[in-house]
């Protein structure tokens, strides 16, 4: 999987050790030589690539020493060619070339290119690639007599895609297909994270849209300030009103209780009464800010404030 | 430095920061929808009791309802009753208890502001006087 694809990438021929490698991209990506990989062409009825690449190791078994391989499967003019190649193998012999294995990209194989090679390229002094029975196959240079050879280059990459060869880079701390997983998982509840919060904000602002709809008719509340200065004015007033009403229902229960009202005093916010009572129980139950001064046996005054 | 080298961790750190970004919008969201909420509960409180105050405090038609104070009782007990603007100044005199019980029912029942309220027992009933403004 290609994350950050680089289309400079150079495309390199790789034969054997003594193939002269010159790299200028940082990544690249290379083409098998026929040495490097082991094919079988086989006319199976089989509809996908990952269906190939399952049946690969079956049906290059025969082919195979007990070496590690890894396979590839593409389709062609007659058939599905089946590849297996060895990573460790080709992993060496990139270092002996002086290639780091974590700077390939892409693995192609000749096969893949069959087109190109019929005319053949010199991968030696002595050897050459060249196209036997539609197989790309490596063959003595003498076999072609005084024809001339061509050189490889970019126009040998095929359109089809490459194979990984799953080398970690040494410099990398983590493997990639748990950086791939990690990454997911990140992104997943970084996603999660994030359409959470464009929920609230826009919770947060149909919530406001209530207020708005009580402050359209009242459109002097608006402001927090005069709202504040509104309410403590009337807040004032309406405290200072109750008490004073309070007061008048506090004398009225002690006349239910047989009192009799001498004299009532409201001023500003300074209450008095004056009352003839029968007993304490008429007037024992009043409220306890009213302050009570006995007169005498029977009169009592009250006195209260706001 | 090259990049390509370290794009593994590049691109599990980018996810990170994605992951760790989208968090903190979102703790900043919750946040502050929380803190909305708790504005917004306090504001919608405080507008309905200053709309409920208004109503109130502030009701036009009590002139006439002020007015009206006068018809309560008979005219031989109103000894004088004047509206100017919004202030009244009244005197209402030899009522028996049952008419003070009403007059005074009426007069709390108004939303006024009780600047004078003397009550007196005389001879002949209950004497009033009474001084508001709306």
């Amino acid at each position: 999987m290609n994350f950050i694809r680089n289309s400079k990438r150079d495309l390199v021929l790789l034969h054997n050790a003594n193939s002269s490698v010159r790299v200028s991209s940082e990544s690249i990506d290379i083409m098998l030589s026929p040495v490097l990989y082991t094919l079988k062409r086989e006319p199976l009825e089989i509809k996908y690539q990952y269906q190939a690449k399952k049946v690969a190791p079956s049906v290059l078994d025969e082919l195979l020493d007990d070496e590690e391989y890894k396979y590839s499967a593409f389709k062609d003019d007659e058939g599905w060619v089946f590849i297996a190649y060895s990573p460790a193998h080709i992993t060496q012999l990139l270092e002996q070339v002086g290639i780091e294995a974590s700077r390939v990209e892409n693995i192609y194989f000749a096969q893949q290119s069959a087109a190109m090679f019929e005319n053949p390229i010199a991968v030696d002094s002595t050897m050459a690639l060249g196209v036997v029975n539609d197989i790309v196959t490596v063959m003595p240079k003498a076999l072609y007599g005084e024809r001339r050879f061509l050189s490889f280059d970019e126009s040998f990459r095929p359109s089809s895609g490459g194979v990984s060869l799953h080398v970690e880079s040494k410099r990398s701390a983590i493997a990639k297909k748990d950086a791939i997983i990690l990454a997911s998982i990140f992104t997943l509840l970084g996603t999660i994270f994030l359409v959470e919060g464009v929920g609230y904000s826009v919770a947060k602002s149909n919530q406001s849209a209530s207020v708005d709809l009580l402050l359209e008719d009242h459109p002097s509340l608006q402001s927090k300030y005069s709202r504040e200065s509104i309410a403590k004015k009337y807040q004032k007033r309406d405290k200072q009103e109750r008490k004073k009403r309070e007061f008048l229902k506090e004398i009225s229960s002690v006349v239910r209780y047989g009192g009799k009202v001498k004299e009532i005093a409201i001023e500003g916010t300074k209450f008095k009464a004056k009352l003839e009572v029968n007993n304490k129980n008429s007037y024992n139950m009043l409220d306890k800010s009213i302050k009570i001064k006995q007169i005498d046996s029977k009169n009592i005054e009250l006195e209260g404030g706001a | 430095m090259n990049y390509k080298h370290y794009k593994i961790e590049l691109l599990l750190s980018a996810a990170l920061l994605f992951m760790v970004l989208s968090f903190g919008y979102k703790t900043l969201m919750h946040s502050s929808l929380k803190n909305s909420q708790e504005d917004l509960v306090s504001a919608k409180a405080q507008i309905s009791e200053i709309i409920a105050l208004q109503e109130l405090w502030g009701d036009k038609k009590i002139t006439k309802k002020v007015k009206a104070l006068e018809k309560v009782l008979s005219p031989s007990k109103v000894a004088s009753f004047s509206v100017k603007g919004k202030k009244l100044t009244a005197l209402f005199k030899d009522m028996s208890i049952g008419e003070l019980n009403r007059l005074t029912s009426k007069i709390v029942s108004l939303p006024l502001s009780l600047e004078k309220f003397n009550l007196k027992q005389e001879p002949n009933g209950y004497q009033l006087e009474v001084k508001c403004k709306w």
